[in-house]
């Protein structure tokens, strides 16, 4: 869509977005004024955003719709979150920050409880059985591939994911003699677990860089597509 | 056997000692002297000699003193009532007749002295002629009634320089008030009954000893105690040494006689001659009076405190290195008449004083005490003054001399004479290391004075004259080192940034579509097979969590994903789990219906069912009772989808046809893996990820069974997605158009990357080298 | 957070004839804990409902958990502008931008078109040049890796990204067979040790995660301030 068929609102949203597109990429150039405001404009801006949201979709729907217009079980329902919201809410007094220790409580019990249960179901058992099931021709080995590679691969990522986990084993024995140290066998194994962390770090960099660049790619295309019409007058 | 208990410690001791055993006082006293009576005499004094004199005979005569006295008349002393022992002293004032007294526990060196002083005696010493040096008092001629002159010239004399001393004493002690009293209290001692001592002074003079009428006691001249002798009452003590007198003044020497002293020097012991060298020097001797009418009480009581044999008094514990004026003394009052009798008259006294040995008391007395007394004050250690002035030593008669005690005892009261506290008040006044009555700390003292001088060593000097610089460094404006405007990271980052933007520009500005798209790849092909294989509007529900930041990569790796569900008529339900997500997922929908056209609006095509807070909690709540998390849409009107739209086919999530998360961070991939997966029951779920969380997601994608059955992976799979599906996004999809910019800013990116890395790896192998070079050289 | 145990109202509860204090809010994590684990284990339909409602509450207070925080940045911002100087200037800016934002979105809703326009104008394009930016940094900071640490992992690590690179595209439209595709050699480094080492270090997060976990279930760990 050109300049020209925008609307006014979108125009001067439109250009907004660019001078602080060109605010931010001034950073290139060394920490300034500009940059800041444009920072302290996101937060605010991001802030309300967020808590007109949390408003719009959890406490008025689900809190004061039922307790003002709701009927008695669902008041019912809603008392105890009730309670603890106002609770929590005295977290944001310095001096009476304790009274909402109980609210934050709940919050940590409950989602310690989610995540044990997650990892357990969703990450331990099922990683550990694709694990196990990488040499197991009969569950997935590709039909075109060759077996040898199919095993090799299986055996690679065993390997690695066994010394991985070893890497990341530091029980040690205390030595009479300098500080504990791991095993030999353990220590070799660690090394090989090493390599392979650092292949994977490697590749989350690369991943975290081909993102921003793709980010880079799409604000310059969006300086020139405001810009050059602007310019040309189109 | 009895015990007999010691007057100084009050321990029992047998009755045959007359020593205690313990403190080595003398419990029984020396000629008759009672314990009470030492306790009156003054620290430091000796214990009178044992002449076995009997208690009753000393108290008769010192009663008949103070009688004499008190009535102004001395009274005849009867020799009847006097004791053996006082006999004895009458005998030893009789130098002619019998041989001098020499009382038990004498020093050799004073027998010695004595006997020399009897061979070199030209004479003894004429009382008489000891006259001019002695003022004749006007006291009464009476042998029986009269009051020495000499004591009461002393007596007046101690008067008027009672005040100095008192001043003195009560700065050493502090006591000022004390010591009047104490000066009062010596003066409370009955006088000593009147004796010529003019005849002994003379006796000492020799030839030229002034005649003094032997009925009367020479006078005595109260002279000034020589620097550092304080009188106490009737003592005269010598700070250091102890009392080295007693109240009565010792007769004068005249300078003149001090020659013919001289010639005995070569004969006489080596100390004494070091005083006749002194008393070369002595001045003339001043006359010394005696008020027999004005005889203080103390007087009357010298008997008490005479019996310290002055010549058996040692510095303290220096017995014999010092000298002493006791035996001086002793000397002097060889020829001393004694208040005892008008038998002890001065020639007695002065053959005494010959027998003694008095040759070398020429000249003044008191000049030649006052040098030996300065040089004894080199050695000794400062004492506390002792209140009373100026007092010249006092006359001993010889039987009082004897009952001095041995210098073995005096030993034992031997002082230190930094304890210079001396008792002003009591019974024992005029004592010296009298245990106070007082506690110490109510007693006014002036506080010791204590070095405040800091004690610095030399590094601790060095460290503090180095904080000192700094702290002074702190104060003084430095110089701020110019920083260069350009630096070299600088530079680099401007370098980077350019050939990015560059390079980035020109494809943008070209609009080079040369690179071709990736090719079909295994995760993006599954993806696609999924969608494909959904039913005619199958319910997707649509998770839209990643964040602003990343919408490029995700809108373009997303795009043709969701055009490919919108034309297959899914009904889409939105939801995300950050806040952001509502308008994003708004965002994406009309990104993607400008592209393709295909324009989703309303209720009917889509719901946004919001935002679920509490991250993998809020995951879970949705999983469990979507209705009842998300029971209304964001739209306008607000909408209960799970009644009025296609939703309410769904009973939770399991009854959607598919789940798809756009996502950039792999914690909120893993999340809904991990909470929402395992709820679906067999529902596929895709994933369209970011390249940054690719690694961490592949293995659930790559798991057996699978977790995540399609994944399509940043702009390469959006790109490979489009490549597959061409009429998606009317051929416009947002891959396509990124990725010739994409291709070359990530070869200028390597490029960048390797020569950079190449020049760091250069310079750190060579500052490695010069440090190790430098390592070398030290 | 603040510790609740300094306070006697919420501090702790005594328990009649011991001298144990339990501490009320590490007493609510445990025991609601506890009953939202048991329901993943246990097929109990009563105990599935009431781990259904536990979580559901969850969520309502971490809503009011967002709102206090949002509270508390006001509050900062609010005392830096009062307090003067340069940075009041950028905390005028923050606090305005808020409130236009709270008055804007909470009129016409979260998805209302000047809900959207204050998104796609303001928040949007700041975002997405912030990660922008991130490139150029990241690219100076790979460069120097080799100057600050130089040993076989950074080798490694150096390697991994620059062949992941450059398999990532073509290379001015040419694509390198044996690094670009999907047999490529940027294919089997992603899924083969990139893998591997990804699906250790996520076994690795998950026993962390329930380790971590468990201590606090027991009251070993108290983040809350119990």
């Amino acid at each position: 869509m050109s300049l020209a068929d925008m609307s006014l609102p979108d125009l001067v949203g439109t250009l907004l977005g660019f001078f602080l597109t060109l605010m931010v990429f001034s950073y290139a150039f060394g920490d300034n004024a500009l940059f800041r405001a444009t920072i302290h404009i996101f937060i605010g801006v991001s802030a309300g955003y967020a808590a007109i949201v949390a408003w719009y979709n959890v406490i008025w729907p689900q809190l004061f719709l039922p307790l003002v217009f709701g009927s008695q079980s669902e008041r019912l329902y809603i008392l105890f979150p009730l309670v603890l919201s106002g609770l929590l809410l005295f977290k944001a007094s310095p001096r009476l920050s304790w009274v909402g220790s109980p609210a934050v409580a709940y919050l940590v019990g409950v989602g310690v409880a989610v995540g044990i249960g997650g990892a357990i179901l969703g990450t331990i058992f099922p990683q550990t059985q694709a694990t196990i099931n990488l040499l197991d021709t009969g569950a997935g080995a590709p039909p075109d591939g060759s077996l040898l590679f199919f095993i090799a691969q299986g055996v690679l990522i065993i390997l690695g994911t066994v010394t991985t986990l070893i890497y990341f084993h530091f029980g040690a024995r205390n030595r009479v003699s300098g500080a504990p140290r791991r095993p030999e066998w353990v220590e070799f194994l660690a090394r090989v677990g090493q390599v392979f962390i650092a292949i994977t770090l490697g590749v989350i960099f690369a991943g975290v860089f081909t993102a921003s660049l793709t980010a880079m790619i799409e604000r310059v295309q969006f300086i020139y597509d405001v810009f050059v019409p602007l310019l040309t007058g189109q | 056997m009895a015990d007999v208990r010691c007057p100084m410690c009050g321990k029992p001791n047998p009755e045959e000692l007359e020593l205690c055993q313990f403190c080595q006082a003398r419990i029984k006293p020396l000629e008759g002297r009672s314990p009470a009576e030492e306790f009156n005499s003054p620290i430091g004094a000796e214990p009178p000699l044992d002449t076995g004199g009997e208690q009753d005979s000393i108290d008769e005569w010192l009663n008949f003193l103070r009688q004499s006295e008190d009535e102004g008349e001395p009274r005849p002393f009867d020799e009847e009532q006097l004791a053996d022992w006082m006999k004895e002293d009458l005998d030893i004032k009789m130098p002619e007749s019998q041989e001098p007294l020499e009382p038990e526990g004498t020093p050799d060196w004073l027998s010695s002295l004595r006997s020399i002083a009897d061979e070199d005696a030209p004479e003894p010493p004429d009382v008489e002629k000891a006259q001019p040096a002695v003022e004749p008092s006007p006291a009464d001629s009476s042998e029986e009634n009269e009051v020495p002159g000499w004591l009461s010239k002393l007596r007046s004399r101690r008067t008027a320089e009672e005040g100095e001393a008192d001043q003195e004493f009560a700065f050493q002690l502090g006591e000022e008030p004390k010591i009047s009293e104490q000066a009062g209290i010596q003066e409370d001692r009955s006088a000593i009954s009147t004796e010529s001592v003019s005849d002994w002074l003379s006796e000492l003079r020799g030839e030229e000893a002034p005649v003094v009428d032997s009925s009367q006691p020479p006078e005595l001249v109260q002279e000034e105690l020589p620097a550092g002798q304080v009188e106490i009452g009737e003592e005269v003590v010598q700070p250091g040494v102890g009392v080295v007198s007693q109240d009565e003044d010792i007769p004068v020497v005249e300078a003149d006689r001090a020659s013919e002293i001289q010639p005995q020097t070569e004969e006489i012991p080596d100390w004494l001659a070091g005083i006749v060298a002194g008393g070369a020097a002595v001045a003339a001797a001043e006359g010394v009076e005696a008020d027999l009418d004005n005889l203080p009480e103390w007087l009357a009581d010298l008997e008490k405190s005479s019996a310290l044999d002055r010549e058996e008094i040692v510095p303290f514990g220096e017995e014999g290195e010092e000298l002493t004026f006791d035996w001086l003394q002793t000397q002097v009052r060889a020829g001393q008449e004694t208040p005892y009798g008008e038998e002890l008259t001065s020639d007695t006294l002065g053959t005494e004083a010959d027998t003694r040995g008095v040759g070398p008391f020429v000249g003044d007395l008191s000049d030649f005490l006052e040098e030996a007394e300065l040089s004894s004050l080199e050695a000794a250690q400062p004492g506390v003054e002792q209140p009373g002035g100026d007092l010249s030593p006092a006359e001993l008669p010889t039987w009082l001399e004897a009952m001095r005690p041995v210098d073995a005892a005096a030993g034992v009261y031997a002082i230190d004479a930094q304890d210079g506290q001396v008792e002003s008040s009591g019974p024992l006044a005029g004592m010296q290391g009298v245990l106070p009555a007082e506690p110490e700390i109510a007693r006014l003292k002036k506080p010791a004075v204590y070095a405040l001088r800091l004690q610095v060593t030399e590094s601790q000097r060095a460290h503090a004259s180095l904080l000192d610089e700094l702290v002074k460094s702190e104060g003084e404006p430095k110089e701020i080192p110019g920083r260069p405007a350009v630096t070299s990271p600088y530079l680099f980052r401007l370098i980077i940034f350019a050939v990015l933007i560059s390079t980035i520009l020109w494809q943008v500005f070209t609009g080079s579509r040369t690179s071709p798209l990736p090719g079909l790849m295994p995760e993006t092909f599954d993806t696609s097979e999924i969608i494909d294989n959904l039913p005619e509007n199958a319910l997707v529900l649509l998770g839209v969590d990643y964040d602003p930041a990343l919408a490029g990569e995700m809108e373009a790796a997303a795009a043709s994903l969701v055009d490919h569900m919108m034309l297959k008529g899914a009904y889409l339900g939105l939801v995300s789990t950050s806040s952001t997500g509502p308008a994003l997922g708004e965002h994406l929908i009309a990104t993607v219906g400008s592209l393709s056209g295909n324009r989703y609006q309303g209720i009917e095509m889509y719901a946004n069912l919001g935002y679920l807070p509490g991250g993998a909690s809020g995951l879970q709540a949705f999983a469990q009772a979507p209705r009842q998390v998300a029971p209304f849409a964001l739209d306008p009107e607000t909408t209960a989808v799970w009644s009025n739209t296609p939703l309410q086919a769904a009973q939770d999530l399991a009854g959607f046809d598919l789940v798809a998360v756009i996502t950039d961070d792999s914690d909120k991939a893993r999340a809904w893996i991990e909470q929402v997966q395992p709820t679906l029951n067999g529902t596929p779920l895709i994933m369209v990820i970011s390249t940054q969380a690719e690694p961490l997601v592949r293995p659930y994608y790559q798991a057996n069974p699978k977790q995540v059955d399609g994944m399509v992976v940043g702009l390469a799979g959006g790109g490979s997605y489009e490549q597959s599906h061409q009429d998606l996004l009317a051929g416009n999809g947002l891959a396509r158009k990124y990725w010739d910019a994409f291709s070359l800013s990530v070869l200028a990116a390597v490029v960048l990357i390797a020569v950079g890395g190449f020049v760091n790896l250069v310079t750190n192998l060579l500052n490695a080298q010069k440090q190790s070079k430098a390592d070398k050289k030290r | 957070m603040g510790s609740g145990c300094d306070h006697p109202g919420w501090g702790s509860i005594e328990t009649g004839g011991a001298d144990m204090k339990i501490p009320v809010a590490a007493a609510i994590a445990i025991a609601f804990g506890l009953v939202v684990l048991a329901g993943y284990f246990l097929p109990l339909p009563e105990l599935v409902s009431l781990r259904t409602i536990l979580v559901q509450w969850s969520m309502i207070i971490a809503s009011t958990a967002l709102f206090v925080g949002v509270a508390n940045l006001l509050r900062v911002h609010w005392f830096k502008l009062r307090k003067g100087g340069t940075a009041s200037a950028y905390s005028f800016l923050l606090i305005a931008s808020l409130l236009v934002t709270l008055v804007v979105v909470g009129l016409y809703g979260p998805t209302g078109s000047w809900s959207l326009w204050i998104f796609n104008s303001i928040q949007f394009p700041i975002e997405s040049s912030l990660m922008a930016i991130l490139a150029v940094v990241l690219i100076y900071s790979a460069a120097r890796l080799m100057r600050r640490r130089m040993d076989l992992f950074s080798l490694l690590f150096g390697m991994a990204v620059l062949l992941v690179l450059l398999g990532s595209a073509p290379i001015f439209g040419i694509e390198i067979p044996f690094l670009y595709g999907p047999d490529g050699l940027r294919s089997l480094i992603v899924q083969i040790p990139a893998v591997a080492g990804a699906r250790g270090i996520l076994l690795g997060v998950a026993l962390g995660t329930i380790a971590t976990g468990l201590r606090i279930l027991i009251g070993a760990d108290r983040p809350y301030g119990g």
